[in-house]
């Protein structure tokens, strides 16, 4: 390597050092200033610290990703050496930038609050150790480092989880959620060990030679543990319970980190070592990582349609995208086995163009969601409405997240939904007259349900919050939230613009980044080939709707702050004010449709597979059979706690119940035991010497 | 790129006079005389004309909203080939009436745009008929794009392309040949989503405004003057279109260039008879028989993927 290359590189080390020393710093920062007596200081050095080391990071992630097989290596003395390859260069730069603009949002979201009391200075140290480990997840290059760096990024998250403790339903979301993130890393280790005594270096890089003499079985083993492991901290059905409860609890800026960065470490996870350092033994570890995907994808967006909490929405709505991403790593180690490795390519590019994109918008939705909690005090859907005049910006990027996640055009949730399809399809083709070959257009049909579905959720989260009139008094008196609060977001929607208008310069760049053996063909020469070429269009369709909206808008006149203008006479002005019909009934909030209502039409149709309970009480008159008051209640309790989740714990209680029969106090019963254990001991000892 | 440009204007400007056929030919087959044929072009000439009156609580979606849902169909306009020949300079063929053609998912996903704006259109006014009519029209749209999709992707696999282009181009020289099977059950399932996607009994009735009824018709309640106009004008761009992708993918001829506008035109005007005969013959379905009806339309397309499957296709 020449001069400048290895002063490039050097550059960029210390760039990357520099980063995450400035995070570091940023959380130990905010806990020795506490004692300040404005603590806003504080709490302001820690997020514009980390903020910093994020965009710092975010330098480097690029610089290794557009230029030419580069690896940035550090050394770190507890965690080793930290390799900062074109994979892990990929999701290093959706985590710093998410952290980037959460971190700008915190400050106004957090920082700026009234009551910042100096306990908050731990949280903020959690939040920066937070976004430290997810950086050190993915660019560890060893077993120590790797689990260590998990578990801190587990245990970060937990505290920060539970750090509202003025709300009850926080401890048990945490206390849910380290239940089954450590469940999940029990699987890792039992695989990560199994692996590294087999390999006999805990050393990721010799662990790949070393998968190639496992035997079969084996290596099906340590797929299956290390698919439940990622998968249960992905958010895939059945192991996605966690998510519900633990992203709303959260406040939202941690929200955004944990759904738009912290889920991505998990496919990471399954990129790095079920795709790159694991080869391919059975065709059946494509189709189950593929049905994984297609049923998470479902059965998420069903729940996120009849949610009726905007944060639950979106946690759902996060695992129904990463249940997208799983499909198309399914697509992608099934067409390795085939060794089809132009479509393989063109699904792992287009898994990481979802996460990408899935990390800007649905960070920016989650800020958004904060903003319109702090302005109208209600995170229910139903208690909103008609904030689209008292809070212009909100709702701008708010629309454009919705239509990023429903996958419209010009947007990038299109583009990687599109390359997801592309994949699909392309494998299907390959493999008819072969069984498999079904199942891949049955996931595209799936992939289209769940699109369509995403966005009846989305038509209602920015409907029933934005439009309309306001449903309580709150909502009406709401105030937009300062630029700390607003700008962030609105930096996500331009990217998720730009993200979206060049996708295929961006799926090139992609598809370096996971080597797919035989070696990999860029995307674009994929593209040429089956005869799709969609870019140039871009710029006509935006242009012609920014056209559009341009002449729309030169039309509006703006007054008191609302968008309709006076009344004028007819012809003189653009248009007449009048009042809504409602069969000239007075318009109030109680004609408008509700959350409830808007989702009615999917719980009707879905009700044998979401199985709502509905309780009705009549309430009648005195000594009459009139009845003076109906009380109707509608709960949904997720489907998975009675189909997969009771059962566990009762099997679980129940051999608990048997097995406790062994301890029933009695001493003789506890010296029979230790005889007769040490009686097998020397049975062993004697046939084993 | 001249090409698509004078085909998307030939058809945006036909549209309306598709509309206008069907409703006459559901008068005369219900006895009556109906209005003329272009009818259509003079109630938009009209509204364009009239002042709109906009709802208090509405926004500025409420003005943005129908343009950009005609932007949306218009552009898609430009993207649906007639002709199997000549598309994208791919192929040296006959490059008449278009010379680019788009990806297949583009279109679809551009009537799910003009589709979000208008439900939320349809939220704006904080009347209860836009809940109504928008709730209705996403879980129609939800459960109909599955099957349109598969449907499609019945002749697209086979192709080796989602480029509509590449399909109309197959389509012309395979013809249904061995696939008679897969092509009629996909045909049928299309049709039936087509029923949805335009709003026509079965599913939703075009012709009234009661409650009963609306669900494309609710949405755009509290639109008027060139607003609606825009709305109006771009449903019936998108129901051409969609007969057109009909035609194009399942029912293409042999023909190649100006035969085959010319062909294809004939189809557009054979599936009018048909839609406007099963609009007077048959009764608006309950709103929730209707994912039956949708489901079974998926489960024909599945039928049709696994028939094309096995027998090698």
């Amino acid at each position: 390597m020449s001069i400048l290359g290895v002063a490039r590189m050097l550059l960029v080390s210390v760039v990357l050092r520099l980063g995450m020393v400035m995070i570091l710093c940023a959380g130990i920062a905010g806990v020795v200033f506490r004692s300040k007596k404005d603590s806003n200081v504080a709490g302001l050095a820690t997020y514009i610290l980390c903020a910093l080391g994020s965009l710092l990071l975010l330098v480097s992630a690029l610089y290794v990703l557009l230029t030419d097989a580069s690896t940035v290596m550090l050394e770190i003395p507890v965690i080793g050496v930290l390799l900062l390859d074109k994979l892990a260069a990929v999701f290093a730069g959706l985590i710093s930038l998410v952290a980037l603009t959460a971190s700008i949002y915190a400050v106004g979201y957090q920082v700026l609050e009234q009551h910042n009391h100096s306990a908050a200075c731990w949280t903020n140290l959690a939040y920066a150790i937070f976004i430290l480990a997810m950086i050190l997840v993915v660019t560890a290059s060893n077993m120590v480092g790797f689990l260590f760096a998990w578990e801190l990024m587990a245990l970060a998250s937990y505290l920060l989880v539970v750090s509202d403790v003025r709300k009850k339903e926080s401890a048990k979301a945490g206390v849910l959620y380290l239940v089954m993130t450590h469940g999940a890393a029990a699987f890792l280790i039992v695989a990560f060990l199994l692996w590294s005594n087999w390999a006999g270096t805990p050393d990721f890089s010799r662990w790949a030679a070393s998968a190639a003499q496992m035997p079969a079985g084996m290596r099906s083993a340590l797929f299956l543990m290390l698919l439940v492991g990622f998968a249960a901290k992905a958010g895939a059905v059945p192991l996605h319970i966690w998510l519900p409860e633990a992203h709303p609890a959260a406040p939202s800026h941690v929200s955004a980190l944990m759904s738009g960065a912290m889920l991505k470490t998990a496919i990471y996870g399954l990129l790095r070592f079920c795709v790159t350092l694991l080869p391919e033994s059975a065709v059946w570890w494509g189709i189950v990582v593929l049905l994984i995907g297609v049923v998470s994808a479902v059965i998420c967006v069903l729940y996120a349609v009849v949610e009726r909490d905007i944060k639950r929405l979106l946690a759902y709505s996060s695992a129904e995208n990463n249940g997208i991403i799983l499909m198309s790593i399914g697509a992608g180690m099934t067409a390795q086995h085939y060794g089809l490795a132009q479509v393989a390519s063109l699904a792992f590019a287009a898994a990481l163009f979802h996460a990408l994109n899935h990390a800007t918008f649905k960070s920016l939705l989650f800020m958004n969601a904060g903003a319109i909690i702090k302005a109208a005090g209600s995170r229910s859907l139903d208690y909103l409405g008609g904030l689209i005049r008292r809070m212009p910006w909100t709702a701008a990027s708010f629309l454009v997240g919705a239509m990023a996640i429903a996958s419209l055009p010009p947007l990038n949730g299109f583009a990687s939904e599109w390359a997801v399809f592309q994949s699909l399809i392309g494998l299907s083709r390959q493999l008819s007259g072969h069984w498999s070959g079904l199942l891949m257009p049955l996931a595209a049909s799936g992939l289209a349900l769940t699109g369509a579905m995403a966005a009846y959720a989305f038509v209602k989260a920015f409907g029933m919050a934005f439009l309309g009139v306001p449903r309580t008094q709150a909502a009406a008196e709401a105030k937009e939230v300062t630029p700390w609060m607003w700008v962030p977001p609105a930096l996500l929607v331009i990217i998720c613009i730009a993200l979206g208008l060049f996708p295929q310069g961006v799926l090139t760049f992609l598809a370096d980044a996971v080597p797919v053996a035989p070696a990999a063909v860029s995307v674009g020469a994929t593209a040429a080939v089956s005869g799709i070429s969609i870019e140039p269009h871009w710029f006509v369709l935006f242009g012609a709707v920014s056209a559009l909206i341009v002449w729309s808008f030169r039309r509006l006149r703006r007054g008191n702050g609302s968008v309709c203008g006076g009344r004028g006479s007819a012809g003189n002005s653009d248009f007449r004010i009048g009042e809504t019909w409602s069969c000239g009934y007075p318009v109030d909030h109680s004609m408008e449709y509700t959350a409830t209502a808007y989702a009615q039409p999917v719980m009707r149709v879905f009700r044998k597979l979401l199985k709502p309970r509905h309780r009705v009480q009549v309430i009648r008159h005195r000594q009459t059979p009139f009845a003076a008051k109906v009380n109707f209640a509608e709960s949904l309790p997720p489907i998975f706690m009675d189909l997969f989740y009771r059962p566990l714990q009762k099997a679980a209680l129940f051999a608990a119940a048997k097995i406790r029969h062994l301890q029933n106090g009695k001493l003789q019963n506890y010296l029979l035991y230790i005889l007769i254990t040490l009686v097998v001991l020397l049975i062993i000892t004697r046939l084993h010497p | 790129m001249i090409g698509s440009i004078l085909r998307a204007a030939a058809v945006i400007l036909v549209a309306p006079l598709i509309t206008g056929m069907i409703k006459k030919c559901k008068a005369l087959l219900q006895g009556r005389y109906g209005p003329p044929i272009w009818q259509p072009y003079l109630d938009l000439l009209k509204l364009f004309g009239k002042q709109p009156v906009m709802s208090k609580h509405s926004s500025w979606l409420s003005q943005a909203g129908p343009m950009i849902y005609a932007g949306a169909i218009f552009y898609a306009a430009a993207l649906v080939p007639w002709s199997g020949s000549g598309y994208g300079g791919l192929h040296a063929g006959k490059a008449l009436l278009g010379t680019y053609s788009g990806d297949l998912i583009l279109v679809i996903s551009l009537f799910a745009l003009g589709r979000f704006l208008i439900a939320l259109v349809g939220l704006d006014a904080a009347s209860a008929f836009g809940g109504m009519g928008s709730s209705r029209e996403m879980l129609i749209s939800a459960l109909a794009e599955p099957a349109a999709l598969l449907a499609l992707f019945t002749v697209a696999i086979p192709a080796g392309s989602t480029n509509l282009g590449r399909v109309a181009h197959f389509a012309m020289q395979e013809g249904w040949g061995d696939f008679a099977l897969p092509r009629l059950l996909a045909l049928i399932a299309f049709a039936i989503v087509i029923l949805a996607e335009t709003g026509r009994i079965p599913v939703d009735n075009p012709d009234t405004h009661l409650e009963l009824t609306m669900v494309h018709e609710g949405m755009v309640l509290d639109l008027s003057g060139r607003h609606l106009a825009w709305v109006q004008w771009g449903t019936s761009v998108k129901q051409l279109l969609l007969f057109v992708l009909l035609t194009t993918a399942f029912l293409s001829g042999p023909f190649e260039g100006v035969a085959a506008v010319a062909f294809r035109l004939g189809e557009v005007v054979l599936i009018v008879l048909a839609i406007a005969l099963i609009e007077s013959t048959l009764a608006k379905m309950r709103l929730f028989k209707v994912p039956g009806l949708l489901g079974a339309a998926f489960l024909l397309a599945l039928f049709a993927m696994v028939a094309q499957l096995a027998t090698g296709g």
